[in-house]
Parts: structure tokens; sequence; C-alpha cells
């Protein structure tokens, strides 16, 4: 199935399009940046960019429980851990009217914490240095085909609740004055996050993976007039960071993750001077 | 005929009592309008009302109506002031859940958000961006959005807060004639009862516990009543 793809990037006239692994980033970047995208557009609305951050501390930490549990793959622990975790946080953040940020913070840092030391144990913590940084080059055949699917079910999940979740997002009490269920679509989009965020940390590093869920949402929302632009720039524009970051991370030899986040951070700075002088 | 009870209906929040034993009720085409300082209980009624919140003792009781077909304009979030949804987008959201349980709005519900765009005088706004609108322009986008839920109630949380006098006079002026007009009963949160003493027929005074319900012209012959109503105006 692959092989098409494969062809049809090497169809590209540029050196970096010769390389297997090159295809095999791009291809992913493909998949999960769109995704990115999308998710951030809500996260950046419901100003949970701390929230999101500290999921990824909580994926840091279900990898490092895996990893003890002594399992070849520890993204299966992972992403039960983590989506335990999101899960946690929402009904935390539901049942307290306070501001939640401290208790977000303190459960963010521990968990990162705890992740270090579970790894640092064995006295053998550059084998999880990956998981800081990042690394999409890295990336195998049979992973993409599960991004493919994994994507598939993303797009179908966030049609089916949007209309729920964007009213959820405004306003949440009108939304449950229309009888929507806020606690379980809340959930579900955490959850959601969750996922991703674990299953992506391995090729975009801890580090950035927060930035990469905002900053297109954030430059998206900069220029949208509505619902919809606000949407298709966001994605547009992850792709974009994404594609572009690959290529010159490739020229320039550095770490592609944060050469994505990089050309995200450019392109939100063009939209609020783009903002600005409207 | 009556649509709303509300009997001896106390609420807290965890051990604050927000809400004691206050009673009233509204009929077809009333126009109740809820008064009382800061925190007195206002919006804990509001959500009671629309059952958002669970109530400590006492009953609430719709008649002829139910929960989702109350129109709801609730206080402005932060959140909503600056988000990139268009006009048409945020009065359509208002028409969720109108049929069942279906994910998606159908061409009745576009129909029906167009139909009170147009009822409201905002038409011409339909693909503007709700953001860049004036706070009257906003406050007649989300009326319109609370519209598409109901027939027969609508509720309003501080509908005219941040308004300049002008463009509150003529939002009143707006619910006036929904009511009048349509026959869509009111119920209206309002700091300022100078604006609406003439078009409400009931007030409801609450500071936690019940402070006053009945007609205005009574409301202005009880001492609490002369105060609200005249430190505004006479200096
Ligand atoms: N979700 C909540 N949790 C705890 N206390 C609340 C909550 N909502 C409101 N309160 C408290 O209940 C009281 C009444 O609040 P509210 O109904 O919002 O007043 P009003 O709308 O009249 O200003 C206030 O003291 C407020 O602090
Ligand atoms: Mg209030």
């Amino acid at each position: 199935m692959l092989d098409f793809f494969y062809q049809l990037i090497g169809s590209i006239p540029f050196q970096w399009t010769e390389h297997t692994f090159m295809k095999n980033a791009l291809l992913a970047i493909v998949l999960i940046t769109p995704l990115f995208g999308l998710l951030g557009t809500m996260i950046v609305t419901n100003r949970m960019a701390f929230f999101s951050d500290s999921l990824g501390h909580g994926a840091f930490t279900g990898i490092a429980i895996g990893s003890l549990l002594g399992m070849a793959a520890p993204m299966a622990a992972a992403v039960i851990f983590s989506i335990i975790f999101a899960i946690s946080i929402t009904l935390i953040k539901h049942k307290s009217r306070s501001s939640t940020d401290t208790v977000i913070g303190v459960f963010s840092s521990l968990a990162i914490a705890l992740g270090l030391v579970l790894l640092s144990a064995g006295g053998s913590f550059n084998k999880y240095s990956s998981y800081l940084i990042g690394d999409l080059l890295n990336i195998y055949p049979s992973e993409i085909v599960s991004l493919f699917f994994f994507f598939i079910g993303v797009i179908i999940l966030w049609v089916l609740v949007f209309n729920k979740l964007l009213l959820v997002s405004i306003n949440e009490s009108l939304a449950r004055s229309r009888g929507v269920k806020t606690l379980i679509i809340e959930m579900i989009f955490t959850a959601t996050i969750a996922i991703i965020v674990t299953i992506s940390i391995q090729w975009v590093g801890i580090l950035i993976i927060n930035s990469l869920l905002v900053l297109p949402a954030a430059a998206a929302k900069n220029v949208a007039g509505n619902v919809r632009q606000y949407t298709l720039f966001s994605v547009l524009f992850a792709l974009v960071s994404g594609v572009c970051g690959l290529i010159l991370s490739y020229y320039w030899g550095t770490a592609t993750g944060a050469t994505i986040v990089i050309v995200a951070g450019i392109i939100f700075l063009l939209s609020a001077l783009i903002k600005r002088s409207r | 005929m009556t649509l709303l009870t509300c009997d001896k209906l106390s609420v807290s929040y965890n051990r604050i009592t927000a809400l004691k034993n206050v009673s009233f009720h509204v009929d077809d085409g009333d126009y109740l309008c809820i008064v009382g300082e800061n925190g007195s209980g206002k919006s804990t009624l509001i959500k009671a009302i629309l059952q958002l919140i669970g109530t400590e003792s006492g009953t609430i009781t719709l008649n002829g109506i139910r929960q989702t077909e109350i129109g709801y304009l609730p206080q402005q979030t932060v959140v909503q002031k600056d988000f990139p949804a268009s006009v048409f987008e945020v009065v359509l959201s208002g028409c969720l859940n109108r049929k069942g349980r279906n994910p998606f709005y159908g061409k009745a519900e576009k129909a029906l958000a167009l139909e009170k765009l147009a009822e409201l005088g905002i038409a011409t706004l339909k693909n503007k961006s709700y953001r860049d609108l004036s706070g009257g322009q906003q406050q007649r986008v989300l009326l319109a959005r609370a519209l598409c839920a109901t027939r027969k109630l609508i509720v309003l949380d501080e509908p005219v807060t941040g308004l300049d006098p002008l463009v509150t006079t003529e939002l009143y002026a707006t619910i006036k004639e929904l009511n009048g007009k349509q026959g869509i009963a009111v119920i209206m949160v309002s700091h300022d009862i100078q604006g609406v003493l003439e078009s409400a027929n009931k007030i409801l005074h609450v500071n936690v516990e019940p402070v006053f319900f009945g007609s205005p012209s009574d409301y202005l012959n009880t001492s609490v009543g002369q105060r609200m109503t005249g430190g505004t105006t006479h200096a």
C-alpha cells in the first residue's frame, strides 16, 4: 500500500525525496499534523494550552511505566496511562470552580518527575532521550499504516462531536441548556488529545509537542473570520509547518520536530502582523 | 396558563447558600424581571430554572414546555468575545439538539437561524465575524441564538451589561416587542430596573432570600423598591 506513496514522493525532483526515511517521515507528517491543527483549535479556544502541556507530561510517565513493566513497545501502557491522566484532570477541572492551574501544575510536574525517575532508575536514560526531542526520521512503515487508521478514526469522531464540542467551548452553560452532556464531550476530547500526544511524543518530542498543538491554531485564530476558516487555516498551517520543517531540517541537519515548530512560530508571527494591520 | 412555578426553592454550593425559599410563577406571555445586588443569587436562579444545577429543596415545575425548549441568553463569557465565528454560525449553534440527537444542522435549522436573524434586524450581518461586531450587535446575535430554541419562554441573564444607554434602550425595545407581539414569556435578570419598569409585569427581588414578588406598581410602593428605583434617577 505504501509503495504507491513512495513512488509519488520519489517523483518529486529533490534530493531529499530519494531517502526512504524521508518518505516515511513525510507520510507521517501528512497524517499527524492535520490532527494537531484540528485539535489545536479547541485547545486554543478553551485556553487549555497549559492543560494540553500537562497531557504530554502524563504521556511521558505512561511511557516510563510501560518500559518498566518490560514491554517491548511501551506504547499501549503509555496510551492507557495518559488517558487515565487526562480524564482525572478533566474531572478535577469540572469539580472545582476556582482556578485549576495550580492543580494541573502539581499533577503535571509530578508526572514528568516520576517519568524521569523511573526511566533513569536503570541508569540507562540515554536510551529514552529520544522522547525529549523526538525522532521523526525513525518511523516504521507499519506505524504509518496504524497512523492512517488513527487519522480516519479521529476525523470521524471530530465530525460527529464537532457541533457539540464547539458549543461547550463557547459557552458551557448554554450547551447544557441544550441538553449536551458536557462532561462526556470534554472527556472524549481530552482523551483524544492524550492519545495523539502520547503516540507522537516519540517522533516530535515532549519538549515541543505542545507548541505544535497551539501555534497553528493560534495563528489561524488571528486571521480567521468564521469557524470554517479557523479549522481550515489551522490544519493548513500545521501541515505547511510540518512539511517545510521536515525539508529544512534535512538540509540544515537539525532536529525535525524543533524545525517544524520554528516554521509554525514564524507563521504565527506573520498572522499576528496581519491581525494588527487590519 | 402557568408556564413555570418555582416553589420554596433553595440552592447551595457546597456549604454556601445561594438561594433560600424563593417562590414565584410565570404565566404565558409574562415579562418577569429579576433584580438584586451582585452575588444575590440571580444567575443561580436562572441556572436552576434551566436545570443546569441541582436544587437543595423546593421544586421548579415546567408546564407545557420542556427544559430544552427554553431560550437562554447566558452572561457573556470571555471565550465568546474573541472567538472567530461568523454571526450565522453563532445563531445556528442555538439550534443544537433541537431535533433529537442529530449531530448535524439540517435545512430546517438553517432556515430557522436565518428567520431569527431577520426578525432581529441583523440579517445583513450574517457573514460578519462575531468578534468584529459592536456590543449591541453582539447581544442581538445572542438573542437570535436564544430564540432558535424557543417559542414560549426566553431567559436572559444581564443582557445589557456593558452596553451604552442608547443601545440598551433599543435592546429593551426589541425584547418588549418579542414579548408583546409574539407572546414569548420573558425572564430577565437586570441591574438597572429603571429601563424595564414599564415593560415588565412582574418583579422578583432576591437577596438570597426572597425580598419581593409582585407587580411593578406594588414594588414601587415598597421601601426597597423605592430605594432601587429612586437612588438612580434623583440625585
Ligand atoms: N459554581 C459555584 N460554586 C460556588 N459558589 C458559587 C457558584 N456560582 C455562584 N456561586 C456563589 O453564589 C452566590 C450567588 O451567585 P450568582 O447567582 O452568580 O449571583 P448574581 O448572579 O446575583 O450576581 C455568590 O456568592 C457566588 O459567589
Ligand atoms: Mg449573575
